[in-house]
């Protein structure tokens, strides 16, 4: 079938917990893709990882057909992970949530190369330190 | 009709190397989840697309239109006050519009004598109609696409009771369904990726038609029998490096049905497929898409 794509878009969502309420329904909801197919799947391929927020990217083609594969957590869940913190800080940032290693950042980094827009280790240890600043998580010398 | 919650859609335009910061703000305000799309630039047909490198991505989080909501939004503010490089757009919704239109989208779609319907549609079949039931999901094939479109009105001349037909890259099967529906007595369908090839024995199912139709893997591979007909609906690349195959799989005089590539890829096809000892016998064009209808040698 002659597919071409109409929209990409990846959902930040809870593992098992699909419905078709925001964010999953406004998001396929206007480009017309099918909700409760997509959260069935979802469900089914995350069920066992409750707890976790696993990204799904959608590929969603010209006739609102679509696929979806499962990304690494976001960034953010991985260094309150590491930190032992439930939150970060928050807008504030008056109070530090935590801190990670410089360790934990390169391992994060390697664990979200694939889905991070850098080219290398360094761009993306970059990129989750910069996060984990603007968290109040702060990074042990 | 009841048009259900109101919400507050975000909308945070965010240069790429801050989506991850971005995100986890975004998160904090609406915990459910939130939604990141890249700018693509689609290819062509099953050549994917290509992200457009420096432009920002679209965050969205949805806020309910509430007291509550109203607070979140205003610490998302405060939040991505310290970015100004995001730039952040606000917008009501309703649940009707995403909960209803999607679904809307979906109506029933006549080619000639067929109809596809999907199933949560109610659907009195006019005399001498052909109802396919297809529920869009995750296999290509809706009937909301030109080839898929072209496909089905050649198929209505091509196929005769008794036939026997090929469908190769057959995503939801709606077109092996449609030539059973038309009276082929024995379908073979290809369709490599699994998840579809398991939508495609699903919908077969529903329609009635599994007992004539199979569902198998990839494409080429050993025919039960020759054909009478065989459509390939895939792109003009996959089209192509299937044109021996396909020759090999049809009985002499027996028809092919092939689309899925544009205009522009034409010429390319159809020499392959003459290559192949196939000659055009007709074709078709809509919306910038071409079909080519031909005939097996001997």
């Amino acid at each position: 079938m002659a597919k071409k794509v109409r929209a990409v878009l990846t959902l930040q969502i809870e593992a098992g917990k699909a419905n078709p309420a925001p964010p999953i329904g406004p998001a396929l909801g206007q480009h017309g893709a099918n909700i409760m197919e997509f959260c069935k799947e979802y469900n089914a391929r995350t069920q066992a990882r409750a707890g976790d927020v696993i990204p799904a990217q959608l590929t969603i083609y010209e006739d609102r057909s679509f696929s979806f594969v499962l990304k690494t957590p976001p960034a953010a869940d991985l260094l309150r992970k590491a930190a032992g913190v439930d939150k970060g800080a928050g807008a504030a940032k008056l109070e530090m949530a935590g801190s990670v290693t410089p360790a934990d950042i390169r391992r994060i980094a390697e664990t979200k190369l694939p889905d991070l827009n850098a080219t290398d280790i360094e761009g993306a240890m970059k990129i989750i330190a910069g996060t984990a600043r603007s968290m109040g998580i702060g990074i042990e010398d | 009709m009841d048009e259900g919650g109101r919400w507050c859609e975000f909308t945070a335009l965010t240069p790429p190397h801050l989506v991850e910061t971005a995100a986890a703000f975004l998160r904090e305000a609406a915990p459910g989840g939130i939604a990141v799309e890249e700018p693509v630039e689609p290819l062509g047909p099953e050549e994917g697309y290509a992200v457009r490198a420096g432009e920002p991505v679209a965050l969205r989080a949805w806020l309910p239109a509430t007291d509550l909501g109203g607070v979140l939004a205003q610490r998302l503010r405060e939040s991505l006050a310290a970015f100004p490089d995001i730039e952040l757009r606000a917008r009501p919704l309703r649940e009707r519009d995403w909960a209803v239109s999607w679904r809307e989208f979906f109506g029933p779609v006549t080619v000639g004598r067929i109809a596809i319907v999907p199933t949560w549609i109610e659907y009195a079949p006019a005399a001498g109609q052909l109802v396919v039931r297809i529920d869009p999901g995750q296999a290509f094939g809706t009937g909301h696409h030109e080839t898929t479109r072209l496909c089905l009105a050649a198929l209505q001349e091509r196929v005769r009771p008794g036939m026997r037909a090929l469908d190769v890259g057959a995503g939801s099967g709606i077109l092996s369904i449609a030539a059973a529906r038309l009276g082929a007595a024995a379908v073979e369908a290809f369709e490599i990726d699994p998840v579809a090839a398991e939508a495609a024995r699903a919908a077969c199912a529903a329609n009635g038609v599994d007992g004539r139709v199979t569902v198998r893997g990839a494409f080429p591979a050993e025919v039960a029998a020759p054909a009478d007909v065989a459509v390939v609906n895939v792109s003009a690349r996959a089209d192509i490096a299937f044109a021996e195959a396909l020759a090999a799989a049809l009985r002499p005089g027996g028809r092919l049905i092939a689309s899925g590539f544009l205009v522009g890829d034409r010429a390319q096809a159809l020499a392959a497929f003459e290559a192949r000892g196939l000659t055009l016998t007709g074709e078709r064009e809509e919306r910038g898409w071409a079909l080519l209808d031909l005939a097996a040698g001997g």
